[in-house]
């Protein structure tokens, strides 16, 4: 039976030997090449996956790092960008403020930022009248720059701002860095430029 | 050899890294330098110049002079734009049990180390539109934040005055 068994298995390898000799290197050069290519376009499709999720990790970092700023300034926007003179000449337009709401009895002098129903844009000004009957204190805020109080620019009706009015104090300031965020929100092209170059830079990097 | 775009990445990362650095320097130096500062102010009370009640029940407001003198050469450094000073009057009423009212501010320019101000009035007025200042009584304070170039905002008091007792009735 043994015998029997090699004999067969001499006879195939001998086919195979004799078949291989005119079709092996045709073959070889072939399938080389085939797998050449398929492994040159799997690490292309790599490539541009991996330069996706970069892409993407930039994004989701941006976004952490917000989130991450909002949970620990307990404030909705920690950091906001002077947009006017009223502030003046303590804060510059372009100023960059880093707020924080973990303040729970605000003061006299305190530089807050605040929303008042029907306008979008936060108000930077300070708080120059406290009054607190130990549940909801009323403050009345300022411009430095400005002759009058802001009791024209808060909602109808409203003479004192409330506590949940107050998006956050500010702590810290850099100068300048905001005038970036002005002039991309004056030349909204510039933006789409800028976010659309660095897009580019990460995707097409090496 | 780096490619153009290489080279600028390298450039404006490297500027910026320097940037942040010499930035944190600056925070970390005013730091230290606030700790060592020691401003002598001093604050006293003028008088009560009027005492009154506003056209259509908008409240009361009273008019008072003070006196001031301040030093403050130990408050300046390098990282300090402005000293932003002001007078702040706190009181209870009988409906609220603080209330704090800015009655005078002042920019202070680099330079300008020490500050008087021979009586001065209340420029910012002193109101009260919720309540009564009649029979308050009344602590004035001098406070100041000290506005960095870049940095933490500080807040320090420098001075108050005695404890000061309105009268019961509106002024002539």
């Amino acid at each position: 039976m043994f015998s029997n068994l090699s004999s067969h298995i001499h006879w195939t390898l001998k086919e195979m030997s004799h078949r291989d000799v005119n079709t092996r290197p045709v073959v070889e050069e072939k399938k080389t090449t085939e797998t050449v290519l398929s492994w040159k376009k799997w690490l292309l499709k790599r490539e541009s996956l991996l330069q996706v999720l970069n892409l993407l990790l930039v994004f989701a970092s941006a976004l952490v790092i917000w989130k991450g700023a909002i949970a620990v300034s307990l404030s909705e926007s920690p950091v906001v960008v002077v947009l006017s003179g009223s502030m003046e000449p303590g804060m510059r337009r372009g100023d960059l403020l880093v707020l924080s709401n973990r303040t729970k009895q605000l003061r006299c002098g305190d530089i807050v930022v605040y929303k008042v129903q029907n306008r979008e844009i936060p108000i930077v000004h300070r708080i120059i009248e406290v009054h607190d009957d130990g549940n909801e204190p009323l403050y009345l805020t300022k411009g430095d720059n400005n002759f009058f109080d802001d009791r024209s620019l808060y909602s109808p009706n409203t003479f004192f701002l409330r506590r949940g009015d107050i998006v956050g104090k500010s702590i810290f300031i850099v100068r300048w860095v905001g005038m970036v965020t002005i002039i991309m929100k004056e030349h909204p092209f510039l933006k789409l430029i800028i976010v659309g170059f660095l897009s580019l830079t990460v995707l097409l990097g090496e | 050899m780096h490619s153009t775009s290489v080279r600028f990445n390298v450039l404006v990362t490297t500027s910026l890294t320097y940037l942040i650095v010499l930035h944190a320097f600056c925070i970390l130096y005013s730091w230290l330098k606030r700790l060592e500062a020691n401003p002598q102010a001093t604050v006293s009370f003028g008088s009560l110049v009027s005492l009154k009640k506003l056209p259509n029940q908008l409240g009361e407001s009273a008019v008072v002079t003070f006196q001031l003198d301040a030093d403050l050469q130990s408050m300046w450094n390098l990282n300090v734009k402005y000293i932003y000073l002001y007078l702040v009057a706190e009181y209870s009423s009988p409906r609220f049990r603080r209330n704090q009212a800015t009655v005078w501010d002042r920019y202070v320019e680099r330079g300008s180390s020490s500050f008087s101000a021979f009586p001065f009035y209340n420029s910012l007025g002193l109101h009260n539109f919720v309540d009564t200042l009649r029979n308050a009584s009344m602590i004035f304070r001098l406070e100041a934040d000290i506005i960095p170039f870049v940095g933490f905002v500080f807040h320090t008091t420098l001075a108050e005055t005695m404890e000061i007792q309105f009268p019961l009735e509106y002024t002539l």
